[in-house]
């Protein structure tokens, strides 16, 4: 009896690591909708390595904004904002106004926009892009949590956790870099309107970009 | 088909060799990025003052590649055509198959695979001369995906002559232009449709006409619009005495509830009497 009872609490034990663990054992369902990030809703805490190993949790960054970025740096849509240098501009700027820049990489090893730590720190550097961190969902937990559909899918988390946008990072769905000026960018938008205490005016809009490149299930 | 060893050898192959064209079997040339060749091509080969005729934008795809249909699914952009006409000159707008859903982890891509003609109706102005020939052009961009997207484009260019008679074009531009229109989504006669939106469901009802008897297996929603449905969730058919009922997860990112239901409902079998696969629907939501 007394056995047993150490194997329960063994097991509550591991369930409760697990859950704290950004939601692990997941992968082989579609992720249920009560774990799913909705806006206006606190959203799920999870925690994932950059590609050197270091790890963030959402949790850290309580109180303060957070956009997520999901990447994958051979689409060309995500070409298009990093060539002209529209994605650092939005990184370095709110940067400065104390938000938390995560970038997010769902491509399963083996997919396009999956690399190895120093080909990311070499792109990283090259692009010259402004993020806190860069994050490695190669199994796609995160991914499926937030539902990100494409590349950039862009989210914004308030600092009280709540999702505030998920949608495209801007209204003009295209891979041409002329087509930057003149877009409405969702992203700012909804930062602007949130630090300055105004409601946010467009809390979804339709992603764009290539398809994330999940691992086959 | 020889294998690429990684999406990434291929693109940067392309950028190598930028846009080249491939010769068709006329020996005309196309513009191909090596993905999609490309062509504007007419039903007709000679035009008649004031008479309308169909032309249409043909992509060709490289094996496994893909281009959207006018909602692109989870991902990528629906080709776009810019016409430039001569002066007088009216276009409908275009045409789209209906398309096929792709499933990927997680996803749904709608588009096509092999070859696509987006039809369009060019309307001549009456006061055309016969013996005058006319350039049309058309830009068109596209992007085409495999597992990885490479986006392209070309200026495409059709000359046509102006003749009191009608000239057909060659039998195998027919057949593809025939083949298209049976493609093309009908208004459906005799069917009723409606709709009705739950919190998480749209659900489509189908009536099919009185003394029809037909045995519907397989039927997919795609709307037109983005956002309306979770593209990659299975729709479920449901019959009940002669009534259909299709069920579809909403989508996720929907904030409001849709007030129309508008798309195409593709069947593989057919609708019975509709010698077509895919009708148009657009219908008001049930309170």
């Amino acid at each position: 009896m007394k056995r047993i009872s150490i194997v329960l609490v063994t097991m509550v034990l591991i369930s409760f690591a697990a859950n704290g663990l950004a939601l692990a054992g997941d992968t082989d369902h579609k992720t249920s909708k009560d774990k799913q990030a909705k806006i206006g809703e606190a959203t799920p805490l999870f925690t994932l390595a950059d590609y050197d190993g270091k790890e963030y949790s959402l949790q850290d960054f309580q109180g303060k904004y957070v956009v997520l970025e999901w990447t994958n740096m051979d689409c060309p849509f995500v070409k298009k904002h990093y060539k002209s240098g529209n994605m650092q501009k939005l990184q370095k700027k709110y940067a400065q106004e104390g938000v938390v820049w995560l970038r997010v990489c769902s491509s399963a090893p083996g997919q396009q926009g999956h690399f190895e730590a120093k080909m990311i720190a070499n792109r990283i550097k090259t692009d010259k892009a402004m993020a806190a961190a860069y994050l490695i969902d190669e199994k796609g937990t995160v991914g499926r949590i937030y539902a990100a559909k494409t590349t950039p899918h862009m989210f914004v988390i308030d600092p009280k956790g709540v999702l505030i946008y998920a949608g495209g990072i801007d209204d003009k769905p295209s891979t041409n870099t002329a087509d930057i000026d003149g877009a409405t960018n969702y992203v700012s938008q909804c930062l602007d309107a949130a630090m300055n205490g105004e409601p946010v005016k467009t809390k979804t809009s339709t992603p764009y970009g290539c398809a994330v490149k999940y691992a086959k299930k | 088909m020889a294998k690429w060893k990684s999406p990434k050898s291929l693109v940067s192959l392309l950028v190598g060799v930028g846009l080249i064209a491939i010769p068709n079997q006329e020996g005309r040339s196309y513009p191909s990025d090596g993905l999609v060749t490309a062509a504007l091509v007419a039903e007709v080969k000679s035009v008649q003052p004031g008479e309308p005729f169909w032309v249409a934008v043909r992509l060709g795809m490289r094996d496994g590649w893909k281009v959207n249909w006018v909602n692109p699914g989870d991902a990528g952009l629906a080709p776009t055509v810019t016409w430039s006409l001569p002066e007088g000159f009216g276009v409908s707008s275009l045409l789209w198959p209906y398309p096929e859903k792709f499933s990927i982890p997680e996803l749904a891509i709608f588009g096509y695979e092999g070859e696509v003609l987006l039809l369009a109706e060019i309307t001549p102005p009456t006061s055309l001369k016969p013996l005058d020939r006319v350039t049309l052009g058309a830009r068109v961009d596209w992007l085409a995906c495999r597992e990885a997207c490479v986006p392209g484009g070309a200026d495409l260019k059709l000359e046509l002559s102006v003749n009191h008679d009608v000239a057909i074009a060659d039998g195998e531009l027919v057949e593809a232009f025939r083949r298209t229109r049976e493609a093309l989504p009908v208004t459906p006669r005799g069917w009723d449709f409606s709709a009705r939106v739950s919190r998480d469901k749209i659900s489509i009802r189908a009536v099919p006409p009185a003394g029809e008897t037909l045995g519907l297996d397989q039927v997919t929603f795609f709307p037109i619009v983005q956002n309306v449905i979770e593209n990659s969730s299975r729709q479920e058919l449901l019959k009940k005495d002669a009534v259909y009922q299709l069920d579809i997860e909403r989508s996720d990112m929907s904030m409001t509830s849709p007030s129309r239901i508008k798309g195409v409902l593709v069947s593989r079998e057919g609708w019975g009497s509709i010698p077509y696969k895919a009708l148009a629907i657009d219908v008001p939501v049930d309170e």
